[in-house]
């Protein structure tokens, strides 16, 4: 008993009591065989409940062969079990019948109690199992929907809700209204009656036949009850094409039968339930043919087809809006590259004493490197990484690039005009960005420069001997804080070497996985021949890590200061 | 993410932990930030932090910059080696305060 806990005895109050005239047909299972005086006792007690019973037995509806004078002789002729079943489909109807609950609609529910029986009674006929039983059993499967209402009397406004859905949606709705489903209602309902299991068993288990562990007769009684729920519900769910498909589907798979049969068998459900819902004195409100059903199906069809065709259609449109702007997005990203390429200056040639390389890890770069000539000859250069990436670190380094441009043509000291780019950074400072600048300014005519290393990784300055000097961080970034100063540095570079770059470079990952690293950085520059050009210095240098099968996570830039005039003079 | 919070005398510490980089900046941005502006003062203890980069620093000067306007205080503590490291080859060693223990900024 799976399903029972030892407080059912609470929900187990609101299902009435067996009546005496069921109790007295299960008391006679305990003998050995039943007497004609045994069924005359109990009709003597019940007269009035026979003389129904006898109607049924003679109506179309049980289909006996000769009229019968006796419930004792329809017993004789089609045996005490079906007699038997018949006799409880009747009591259940009687007594529940006593028992209204506010809002359920007694007559409705009945309807479709007749509609599982008929279709689980035509489903039996055609695989051969006992029709009489599947009837009785199709009509009270779902006693234990009734009985979650009795349960949960203020339930009862939502009945109209559950009959509008299919057995699986209204199976859910059990469980989030009534915390329970009407198959366990069911099972308290059964050894409260002290139903049989042959009967039983399969109601209790009809929406989880797979899961049961039962006889093969149990499980093709509890698959029609299934299929037969499926059946009912065409005539009262919202969804009726999709309740067609199941049957289709049910009747198919479980029973192999031709798809056509559903259509056969949901035909013939409305002439069924007006004839033993006469039988049995329940009022069919209206009869609805199969037509209608499969027109308001066909109608939901259609409705359903033109909001998928309406779905699909705005799906491609949304899709075509997406490419349209990514689209856009790349031509402006395009453009930004351009622009952002266009702020980088132009190769001068090797005998110009810089020369630049700026890789960038994605479509815009937070890094960037300048140089220009003053009037009086002396050369400006800057190498600058703003933190972080993306569209936000490009544009920070265009503004910074340019009012180091713009500034540089007016204030020749390079610790001077760094301050005054930081006071115009501080001042329009966001989300706490800053740039590392690493800047100078180089005399050809004196073969000496002027630097300013603000927050940047040390520049190299290697001389013709291979000694190499690290120009390290004398000032914080920009950006940071406005009070900060910018001290210069002053080197005499003549036939050094001065190599300026962004943290992508040490950063960098070589061949074998490691970071580059300074002391890597160093230990390339240092092993290269004094033959190469600047430009295929700068060239060696990348390549040294590229050939890493990692992506590059960060821009790259290189600067390279060397006067070949005086590299000349010394050869 | 969300990093772990406590509170030490007059001071809210933040613990960063692990690699404070472009995916998890803005997570230890919005923690600083929201105390600050909150008028806790605030210590970030960077001990358990393994790498930091140019974003997860930038978080920490707009903390920086943020508790100036506020006036209100903000140090690093027991920053470890590899965030020293950023902090000092970018001179920011001699911008933020920093402290080795919770204890010595009580």
């Amino acid at each position: 008993m799976p399903y029972i806990n030892p407080d059912d005895h609470i929900y187990s109050d609101n299902i009435p009591m067996i009546p005496g005239i069921v109790q007295r047909f299960l008391d006679l299972h305990g003998l050995d065989a039943i007497e004609d005086a045994d069924i005359d006792a109990i009709e003597a007690d019940f007269p009035d409940f026979f003389e129904k019973l006898l109607r049924i037995l003679n109506s179309d509806h049980f289909n006996l062969t000769t009229k019968v004078e006796s419930v004792t002789q329809a017993i004789q002729l089609a045996g005490y079990q079906r007699v038997c079943n018949l006799m409880l489909c009747m009591a259940v109807y009687r007594c529940f019948k006593e028992i209204p609950v506010t809002g359920v609609d007694q007559q409705s529910f009945w309807e479709d109690a007749l509609r599982r029986a008929v279709s689980a009674q035509m489903i039996g006929e055609v695989i051969g199992l006992d029709a009489g039983l599947c009837f009785t059993a199709g009509l009270l499967q779902d006693m234990g929907f009734y009985i979650l209402f009795l349960i949960s009397q203020n339930k009862g406004m939502l009945w109209g809700e559950f009959r509008k859905r299919d057995p699986e949606a209204r199976y859910s709705m059990e469980r989030n209204i009534f915390n329970m489903n009407h198959d366990e209602a069911m099972e308290l309902f059964c050894n409260k009656w002290q139903l049989l299991d042959i009967l039983s068993v399969p109601m209790i288990h009809h929406h989880r036949c797979e899961k049961a562990e039962f006889g093969v007769f149990d499980l093709q009684l509890c698959n029609v009850l299934y299929c037969a729920d499926w059946m009912a519900s065409v005539y009262t769910s919202v969804d009726k094409g999709f309740a067609i498909n199941r049957c289709r589907q049910l009747l198919s798979n479980t029973f192999s039968m031709e798809p056509y049969r559903a259509e056969e068998f949901l035909a013939a459900i409305p002439d069924k339930i007006d004839i033993t819902g006469h039988v049995f004195d329940i009022t069919i409100d209206r009869h609805i043919e199969f037509s209608q059903i499969l027109y308001e199906a066909n109608i939901k069809l259609s409705e359903d087809n033109l909001n998928f065709q309406e779905l699909t259609s705005r799906l491609e449109q949304a899709l075509t809006e997406r490419d349209r702007l990514a689209g856009e997005l790349n031509r402006e990203l395009g453009l930004a590259r351009e622009i952002q390429k266009s702020l980088l200056p132009r190769d001068m040639g090797d005998d110009f004493p810089l020369v630049g390389l700026n890789i960038s890890a994605r479509d815009l770069s937070g890094d960037f490197y300048d140089y220009f000539v003053l009037p009086d000859g002396r050369i400006y250069f800057n190498l600058g990484d703003v933190s972080g990436k993306g569209v936000n670190a490009a544009l920070l380094m265009t503004k910074t690039s340019s009012l180091f441009r713009c500034l540089g043509k007016r204030i020749y000291d390079p610790g001077e005009l760094l301050a005054q780019i930081n006071l115009e950074l501080c001042e329009t400072s966001i989300h706490g960005m800053f740039v590392t600048m690493i800047a100078g300014v180089y005399d050809p005519q004196t073969g000496r420069l002027k630097i300013v290393n603000a927050g940047n990784p040390p520049a190299l300055l290697f001389t013709v001997d291979g000694l190499a000097y690290e120009v390290e961080a004398q000032a914080p970034p920009l950006g940071v804080l406005a009070e900060s100063e910018f001290p210069e540095v002053e080197i005499e570079l003549e036939d050094k070497s001065l190599y300026m770059f962004s943290d992508g470079v040490t950063e960098g990952n070589m061949a074998n996985g490691e970071m580059l690293g300074l002391s890597g950085l160093f230990k390339v520059i240092a092993n290269m021949t004094s033959d190469l050009s600047p430009t295929e210095r700068i060239n060696r240098i990348v390549s040294s890590f590229k050939e890493s099968s990692r992506p590059v996570r960060d821009d790259i830039t290189i600067l390279l200061l060397e006067d070949q005039k005086y590299k000349h003079e010394t050869h | 993410m969300k990093y772990p919070v406590k509170r030490e005398g007059k001071f809210t510490v933040l613990l960063l932990n692990g690699e404070i980089d472009l995916n998890c900046s803005p997570d230890a941005r919005k923690q600083i930030l929201k105390y600050l502006n909150n008028n806790e003062n605030l210590l970030v203890d960077m001990s358990a932090v393994e790498y930091i980069d140019s974003s997860g620093v930038a978080s920490l000067v707009e903390g920086f910059q943020l508790s100036r306007g506020l006036k209100l205080d903000f140090a690093l503590v027991g920053v470890s080696r590899p965030a020293m490291q950023v902090l000092q080859l970018a001179k920011l060693d001699k911008i933020f305060p920093i402290f080795e223990s919770i204890t010595d900024c009580l």
